[in-house]
């Protein structure tokens, strides 16, 4: 072998090494998530539990789904893993990525419930739905979690045992030519009150209306109806306010933000039916 | 002007505060009962400016003059 022959061939050694050392996961066994992600809720935070199948870090990176994720939290090397999150805001929807030191293996989303959990401790879990990659780029979600402003959460079809809480999977709503009353109008109001509800755009804005018509009869909001058939829904947790014509359209929804407001609505309490 | 006044023309209702002549409903009905209709010329929604803020519309007609009375929605301006 000629020495020029030689030297090349410790020079690509060399590098194979390098490259070994400094990209360990190309010659490592890929991370994996065991089971599905579990929260559990607390009032302005709550704490996400995964599993992996091997030796892994800790890192979840979240923020509110209006903006891009910047906060960082991370936890230890292992196959359990735990992260609490804090500080967070009742209302908003965030966007978690849950991961590997240095990969993410899932993105979800959540909302936090208005209200104060009753409970003293952290309310048994819920289970994250992963959310579908088509949805992210179009800006809406098939499954997002959401609580209740009260910690009695329905049941509805789960995984979990009885123990546990959990979860009502967000229905999709139809898009708002289809729910709004004078589908035109619906940027106009969704100009006025988006922000009350952190939407991105009217139609987000327009899904939280019908779903919040969806919601009334199961989450006992008061609703009035008055001569005309129209329904007033007022939310006093959240203080969340709908107006839907008779036959569901919405007219408005925003946030009072005055005490008393729905005493004065006109029509009579009415109880709506599932 | 005559809340309640319908304009044939336009086969619309008048808002209190503008002027515009095209809303779906009348601001406040015969009984009072607010439309909860946002004006898309000034922007003015009875039921909320005036029972939630506590602006008159006396006092949203006075800001929307002195805002040049520009047309508020991001909807087209109606010819005319």
């Amino acid at each position: 072998m000629t020495p020029t022959l030689f030297g090349f061939l410790r020079l690509f050694a060399q590098l194979g090494i390098l490259v070994f050392a400094l990209c360990p996961s190309l010659t490592a066994d890929e991370v994996h998530l065991l089971g599905t992600p579990r929260l559990e809720m607390g009032t302005n935070q709550i704490v996400i539990r995964w599993s992996t199948d091997q030796q892994a870090g800790t890192s979840v990176l979240f923020g509110p789904v209006t903006e891009r994720p910047t906060r960082r939290i991370k936890g230890k090397v292992g196959t359990s893993h735990a992260v609490e999150l804090p500080g967070l805001e009742p209302g908003i929807r965030y966007r978690v990525i849950l991961g590997t030191a240095r990969n993410p293996l899932q993105t979800n989303e959540f909302v936090l419930p208005s209200g104060t959990v009753s409970s003293p401790t952290v309310v048994p879990l819920a289970v994250i739905i992963p959310i579908h990659p088509a949805a992210t780029t179009t800006g809406t979600t098939s499954n997002t979690i959401a609580w209740h402003s009260d910690s009695k959460v329905q049941l509805a079809k789960s995984e979990l045992d009885s123990a546990t809480a959990s979860v009502v999977a967000q229905p999709n709503a139809p898009p708002a030519r289809e729910t709004w009353s004078h589908p035109d109008t619906v940027q106009d109001h969704f100009r006025r009150h988006g922000a009350d509800f952190h939407a991105r755009d009217t139609e987000e804005y327009a899904a939280k209306a019908w779903r919040f018509r969806q919601q009334a009869a199961a989450s006992g909001f008061l609703v009035k109806k008055d001569k005309k058939g129209v329904l007033r829904i007022y939310d006093p947790a959240s203080d969340t306010f709908g107006a839907y014509n008779p036959d569901g359209a919405t007219r408005t929804f925003f946030k009072p933000g005055k005490k008393g407001y729905f005493d004065h609505q006109p029509g009579k309490l009415v109880k709506l039916h599932e | 002007m005559n809340d309640r006044t319908v304009n044939k023309l336009s086969g619309g209702y008048s808002c209190q505060v503008c002027g515009y002549p095209e809303l779906q409903y009348p601001p406040r009905d015969s009984d009072g009962i607010a439309s909860l209709e946002i004006c898309p010329s000034c922007g003015y929604q009875p039921g909320y400016d005036d029972d939630c803020l506590g602006r008159s519309t006396d006092e949203a007609r006075a800001l929307w003059i002195e805002s040049g009375r520009k047309w508020w929605s991001t909807r087209p301006r109606p010819e005319g």
